[in-house]
Order: structure tokens, then sequence, then C-alpha cells
């Protein structure tokens, strides 16, 4: 980099003709003139005219001149002692710093040459920093000083006074204080820029979190109600065994925990795609279903109550071929077309009707029955212990307790059981609602004509179910699920 | 949460400096700010936002700083770029990290480096249920980091960073693992479901590059940035075509690059600054991950892995006094993200064939005025719209209109 090479030349009248090393911390080296290998410097060396010295990282070098002046090398620095007379003593810094206290001899003339300044002293302390780019500080503690820049511009430093010279000429005349005042500010600046990339590095990780919970609101698992309070949902299926599936709603919402699931164990061996098998399960037209259910178990709960649906025995059944002509299908939905077809007459259409049956809640049965062998129509059960009739309009009341529509024109309707007497009973509350909460009106349906599209309006909503019954002390089962988890588990046909 | 063993041995470091050395140089700063924030016709209620950072940095000596780092938000109105959810306009936020960092200037050469510890907790209720601390996303962030800068020509640099952070949710776990057991006693969540399922174990590395350009005689300035993140979901299986978990997690890898470029310049016969400039990005993250919807029983492979591009142009203009100028910036950028798995749904939510896409368009304007020393008056507004092919919108808005506004104060020390 000899461009930016920068010397300072200081010149001593009544300079000794010995310069020696008089403190060493850290380690220095030497060059002879016209050699090319560095040397260990120790304390006491004498430096001749054009030895070279070198400082590295943290090293300090002071040199005594014999009338007591010093200059003092700083780390990192380059220094050639030019001559060394009577009379005069020259010397460059190549880079790095140095300090120099010269003394006051009344012969003494005291000069300091760089590339863009030229400093003249008389008794002084003073300071010169070099810059890798050749710009040039120079500080005066004590005594005076003249620093004169290239174009002849000349500023006189007294006590405790500075300037920066660079190509351009002299610089303003600062107070040294003012200039500690500057640099403290410079510092300040790059300490910022240090507290800034550091909080920077922060944002960077933080969004990544921020994706994660993301991915969650867009699968729905995360939710506000219409209260603005958290709801989660989890909806999976589990691999029971290779012929059955468990389909599992998980619901939490402040202070609750509710579930369902429903098993369903089929014929056969399910394949990987369960849609395959599922698709079947509303029944199959023309002939019987590849894929059927013999049993299936559905729960509801709030981790305490539960409401236990199980049925066993199942098996495929002709509905249009049996003795019961009035469970005969004539419309029914076909898969195929992913819509509901007539069926016209001697058309076959295969349920699945189970041979036994139980609805217990908390344990204690509502509902069953039990057939030995495989019923041909739903009027061959024979109903077992204690079953529950619905309790409707005009028998009821209560409106409460009462099993139709609980707002006129909205889709808020209750099913209610009892017994004799009325000490067994069960009821649900069943809403379609929408993302907010709303109960949807009947008007939301309106116009639909088909079966398929009352399907694709219902995906719009949810299900809320509340269930209470004469076991759960006052407590419900609460639970919303999309209405596509019904659809596919059978339960909306 | 343990107090991670690290930090102790930060201070203890910090204890044994020499202490006759030490310069404590105080950096502190405020912004509080208040404003709305709208969306689809809707807006929230007038709220704050709230930021302060302390730094007593410790001159330990030549070159040698260390930097303990105290900062916190709160923020009561949301962020137009955070995610909509359920479109609800409430959200709180409130965060609180502290930082020890060590920077050694290499004597005789250009080089910084810059070893940090973090811990970070950020508390999150976006819904009127959760209370501080409470919060389903809240999250701790331990983290381990080291830097390396070489500032070659004042102030560019180039730097290098290696970053370990542990990131947890400590209030969410997968509901299937709180889920029991089933009236027959049988598990109703899957054997090998995980339980902190969006903890991740991260490591970054990252390069970034400023340059002047030309290098003598400098017009603009360049900035160059590469970030490889590797996050491992240590206990979130992958999701098989069954939708059932396989005995191997989740990991993610992004690749980000950025560019941009300034160009200041004296305008008004140089009475003001004008500095316009344009940014540039491309990110792709790549995971192992599936899903597999129940209801609708679809594996959908590669569902998390997605790129992205972006890219937009930015202004600022400054005048009045040299130190304290009034500002104005301008921003606009566009970027587009599409997934590479993940598949469009029609409104009904039936699965198509496209994968999901959405493109978002950003503009941001800010004002600054000083008022008194250290002390600047800001105003902030910004917008943005979003657009994609995904038509299902029963659980999150992917495409819509957010704005908010700010007006607030600064003070910089």
């Amino acid at each position: 980099m000899a461009a930016v090479l920068l010397s300072i030349v200081l010149s001593f009248s009544d300079a000794s003709a010995g310069v020696t090393i008089s403190a060493l911390t850290g380690t220095a080296q030497v060059r002879r003139p016209n050699t090319v290998s560095w040397n260990e410097v120790p304390t006491n060396y004498v430096l001749g005219a054009g030895d070279e010295l070198k400082t590295d990282r943290s090293s300090r070098v002071t040199l005594t001149f014999d009338d007591g002046s010093r200059v003092e090398l700083g780390p990192n620095s380059s220094y050639v002692l030019q001559e060394t007379k009577a009379g005069e003593s020259s010397m460059t810094l190549s880079f790095g710093r140095l300090k120099a206290w010269v003394t006051k001899a009344a012969s003494r003339r005291f000069s300091v040459r760089t590339p863009t300044a030229v400093c003249s002293v008389r008794g002084t302390e003073f300071g010169v920093d070099v810059a890798q780019d050749g710009r040039t500080s120079v500080e005066l503690f004590t005594g005076l000083l003249g620093v004169q820049d290239q174009k002849g511009n000349e500023v006189l430093l007294k006590d405790g006074q500075r300037v920066d010279v660079d190509a351009g000429g002299l610089g303003k005349t600062q107070g040294l204080d003012e200039k500690k005042e500057t640099n403290k500010e410079a510092e300040r600046q790059q300490i910022k820029r240090e507290v800034g990339l550091e909080m920077n590095k922060e944002q960077i990780l933080a969004a990544a979190s921020e994706e994660i919970k993301q991915a969650l609101y867009q699968q729905g698992k995360v939710m506000t109600d219409v209260n603005g309070n958290r709801v989660r949902i989890e909806e999976y299926i589990l691999r029971p065994s290779p012929n059955s599936f468990k389909f599992v709603v998980l619901n939490e919402r402040p202070d609750r925990f509710d579930y369902f699931f429903r098993t369903g164990t089929f014929n056969t061996t399910l394949p990987d795609d369960l849609s395959t098998a599922l698709r079947q399960l509303p029944g199959c037209i023309g002939a019987a279903c590849t894929y059927f259910l013999t049993g299936y178990q559905t729960a509801w709960s709030n981790t305490s109550d539960t409401v236990l649906e199980t049925a066993t025995g199942g098996h495929q059944v002709n509905l249009n071929a049996n003795a019961d002509a009035t469970d005969n299908v004539t419309k029914a939905f076909d898969p195929a077309v992913n819509d509901f077809v007539a069926l016209p007459a001697g058309t076959a259409f295969f349920s699945t009707l189970f041979n036994v049956y139980t609805l217990k809640f908390n344990g204690v049965q509502h509902t069953g029955w039990t057939n030995g062998a495989d019923i041909t129509s739903m009027a061959d059960r024979t109903f077992t212990g204690t079953n529950l009739a619905l309790l409707s309009s005009p028998n009821c009341t209560n409106l409460d307790f009462c099993t139709g529509n609980r707002e006129p024109g909205s889709f808020h309707d209750i099913v209610y059981r009892q017994n004799v007497g009325g000490t067994i009973w069960d009821k649900f509350d069943n809403y379609i609602i929408d993302d907010k909460g709303t109960v949807a009106k009947h008007s939301d349906f309106a116009g639909l004509t088909n079966g398929a599209e009352y399907k694709k309006r219902l995906l719009d909503f949810n299900y809320q179910q509340i269930i209470t019954a004469s076991e759960f002390g006052g407590r419900r089962i609460d639970l919303v699920y999309e209405p596509k988890i019904l659809m596919q588990s059978g339960l909306i046909p | 949460m343990k107090t991670s063993p690290l930090l102790p041995l930060a201070f203890a470091a910090l204890m044994t400096s020499p202490l006759r050395a030490v310069e404590v140089i105080p950096v502190y700063g405020v912004t509080a700010l208040g404003g709305q924030y709208f969306f689809s016709g809707d807006k929230s209620k007038l709220n704050g936002n709230l930021t302060a950072s302390a730094a007593p940095v410790v001159k330990l000596g030549e070159g040698r700083l260390l930097l303990p780092l105290y900062s916190a938000s709160y923020r009561g109105t949301k962020g137009v770029s955070d995610p909509i959810g359920s479109g609800t306009l409430f959200a709180q936020g409130m965060s609180h990290r502290l930082s020890v960092g060590y920077l050694r200037s290499i004597a005789g050469s250009n080089w910084k480096l810059k070893p940090s510890l973090s811990y970070k907790f950020d508390f999150l209720k976006e819904t009127r249920d959760e209370t501080w601390g409470k919060g389903l996303f809240d999250t701790q962030t331990v983290g381990l980091g080291f830097e390396a800068e070489n500032v070659y020509k004042e102030p560019f640099s180039y730097r290098w960073g290696y970053d370990f952070f542990y990131t947890r949710f400590p209030n969410f776990k997968s509901l299937e693992s709180k889920s029991g057991v089933d009236p027959a006693g049988n598990a109703l969540g899957r054997e090998t479901a995980g339980v902190r399922t969006l903890d991740t174990l991260n490591q970054q590395l990252s390069f970034t590059l400023s340059r002047p350009v030309p290098y003598d005689k400098p017009v603009a300035a360049v900035t160059l940035g590469y970030r490889l993140l590797w996050q491992k979901f240590h206990d979130q299986p992958l999701v098989n075509l069954a939708g059932q978990f396989v005995n191997e997690n989740r990991q993610d890898f992004t690749n980000a690059l950025t560019a941009s470029i300034v160009h200041p310049r004296d305008v008004l016969k140089g009475k003001a600054k004008l500095s316009v400039g344009f940014n540039t990005g491309f990110n792709y993250t790549g995971s192992n991950q599936n899903t597999y919807d129940a209801g609708q029983t679809r594996f959908i492979p590669d569902a998390y892995s997605s790129w992205s591009v972006s890219a937009g142009p930015s202004a600022g203009m400054s005048w009045g006094d040299k130190e304290a100028p009034t500002t104005a910036t301008l921003g606009f950028s566009w970027s587009r993200q599409n997934y590479l798995g993940r598949l469009v749904q029609d409104p009904n939510g039936r699965y198509q064939t496209d994968t999901q896409t959405q493109d978002r368009y950003l503009v941001q304007l800010g004002y600054g005025v000083p008022i008194a020393k250290n002390f600047r008056m800001l105003a902030q507004a910004n917008f943005l719209w979003t657009d994609s092919n995904m038509t299902y919108e029963k659980t999150y808005r992917y495409t819509y209109s957010t704005a908010n506004y700010l007006f607030g104060f600064s003070y910089d020390y």
C-alpha cells in the first residue's frame, strides 16, 4: 500500500547520537539497514541510523534520546530512525501511533512531516496518529505546535488542542475535550450499530416461530369463538387393527376438554387410503358393499361423563328386497356422481343392520336391542332393558325438555327422551353454527333442491352438540365438530 | 423454565474483568406509538405500542466491549403482517429479552469477534380468555451465537454468523397427548403422538456482505445476505399415507437470500438527502413433514415445503438539521409464496389439484420530526393486500386487505 504509506519525519536539533530502547512491553523487532531478517530487540538496545523498528499488536516501545526527549511507539507501529547525529535526528512513522515528549532546549527545533502536514514544535508533548488512508491526527498536550498542510495553510495549536489533516487540508481546530466528545459520539454510534444488529438477528429468529403458528391457524387447529375465546380442535384417525379405524375429535376450550370418537370394525382389511372404504358406509347401490361395518362404537365425553353407543353383528341387507316395505330406499347418495340419485324400482340397495345395540350414559342403558340372528329390517329388533321414549309436543310442559325445533327458523333442535316417570332422561341440543358461533337460519339452506346441495351447504357450518342426562349431575358434554367428520364416518349419509 | 447455566457464566466473566479499565457507555431508546388496526371493514380500539431497549455497554479495554442488552416491547395493536387467523382484531403482545454479548476487535486487523448469549420470553394474548403468561403461543427462546465481522471499509463489512437456539412453546401441548383413554381404557391418542410438537432446536448459519459501489468512489451501497436455518421439531413425528405417525421427526431447512441496493444523493441544492433503494429476496423451505386431513381422509405430502420471492423499491428523504433531520420514508414490496405440496381447496373444502400460492402487496409510509434533543415525533401507516388461489377460508383468511396507522414519539440516547 505504497500509495497510502505515510511518513512522519521528526527532526531534532541537538539530538544525540544515541537512541536507546528504554522500556519495552511485549515484543518488538528490528531490521538493520540493507538486511532482510528481523530480530527480536531487547531493552537497552541502541538504535542506529537506518534501523527499522516494528511493534506487534500488544507492544509498546519507549525510545529515549540523549537530551532526555522521548518517543513512545504504540502497538502495530512501523518506525525508521532515519538519522541520528549531533544537532539533528529524523525518523519515519509509516503507520501506527507515536507520542513525543520534547525537552525544552533553546537551540532545539522539532518538526513533524507527513504527506499532508508539517508540524513545528517548541517544547512540546504531543501525539500523532496516522491512519492507513493517510489521515493524520495531531494532538497537543502542552506547549506550542505549528501545523501546516500541503497548501501552506498553517494553524498554531495551543495547550489541549488538536487538528485533523488530510489531503484536503487542515481541519477545524478543536479542544481535546471536544474531540473526546466527538469520539464518544462515534463510539456510541458504533455501539448502537452493534445493538441494532443484535436486535435484527432476533427478528429473524422470531419469524421462524411465527411461521409455525400460522400453519396451525391455516389447518384450523386453533380458532377464536364468537366470544373471542380460544378453541382448539384436533381431528385424526387411528388404525387400531388392519380392519378397523377410529375417528377422534378433540375440543379444548377455556376450562373444558371434550372429545368424540367413532371406532368402526370392517368386514375385511382396510386399504391405506381409507376414503375408499368410507365412501361405502352410507350403503351401496346395485350390489353388496365391498367394505361394510360389522360393529362400531361411538362416544361423546367431557372426560368425566360419557355417552357410549355400541353396535355389533353388522351385516349387509338389501333393504329394497326385504319383507319391510317401509324401509325401501328410492333415493340414495351415489359417491360416483357425488349426488343423490333416484333408484328405479327393483334396484338393490344394501345397507348395514346391527343385531346388538346399546346406548349408555355413564354406564346406564337408555336404549338397547339384542337379536340372536341377523335381522333383515329395523322392525326385527328385539328391545331389551331400559328404553327411553321421545317426549315431544303436545306432551311437553317445558319446551327446553321437548323434542323438536327450539328456535323457530333456526337450526337449534332438541332430542329429549325419558322413561316412564322421568327418572331417567337424556337430551341432545343440536345446533348448526357458523364459525362465529351464530346459529344457522333455515333460510341459509333455502332453495336447495337436493341432498348433494344440502351436504355442500352444510360444509360451511359446524355442528355443536350439547348433551345432558339424568346421570351427569348437571354437567354437560359440549362438542363442536365439522360436518365433514360426520359424513366421513357415516353418521351423515 | 430453568435458567440457562450459561448466563451466570457470562456474568461471572463480566465480574472478573479488571474493573479499573471499565467504562460504561449507556445506550437506550424508547418508542411509544398509538393507533388502530383495520381488517375487512372492522377497526380495533385505539391502542398503543411501546418498545424500549437499554444497553449499559461496558468498555473493558481497547477493542473489548461487553454488551448487556435488555429490550422489551408491548404491542396493543396488530401489525399488518401478523397471521390473520380467524380475523380477530384483538391481539396483545409483550416480550422481554436479555442478552449478553462480547465484542473483541482484533488489533492490527479489521476483524471483530462477537459471541453472545440471549434469553427471550414472548407473551401473546390473542383471545379474550388468555392472560399474560398463559397464551397458547407464548414462546421462550434461549440462544447462543457467534459472529465474526470484518469491517474492511467503514461502515462496510462482511459478517459470518452461527446461532444455536432452542424455542419452546411452554403452554402448547398437543391435544392428542392430553386426551387420555377412552371408556374401554384404550388410548385416545396415537401411540407415538408428540407432546411438545411445536418446540424446535435450531441452528443457523448466516453471511452478510455490505459493499460500496463503485468501491473507491461509491454512489450506492449493496447488501447481500444468505441464511441457512435448520429446525428440528424433536417431538413432532412424521405423518404417513395412512394418517399415522412414523418413528422419525420433522425437520425443516430454510435457505434465504436477500439483496438490496441503496443510492443516496443530495437534492434541493444540498438542502436535503434523498435515498432510493431496491430490495429483493428469495426463500426456500424444505420440510420432510406431511399432513393428513382426517375430515376428508386426504394425505397431503410435502405440505410445509415452499418457496417465496419478494421485491420492492423504497425511498427515504431527510432534511433540516444534519444531526437530527426530519425524515420521510415510503416503501413498497411484493412477495409471492408457493407451497410445493399444500393443495388448494374450493370454498367447501374439497381438495383441488393446484398447489397454494399467495401474493402480498405491502405499502409502508413513515414520517419523523425532531421535537427536542434525542426526541422525535413519528407517524406510520401500513397497508397490506393479499391474494390467493386458496378459496377455502372457513378457518383462515387468505385473501384480504388490512391496514394500521400509528402516531407517537421516540427517544434515543
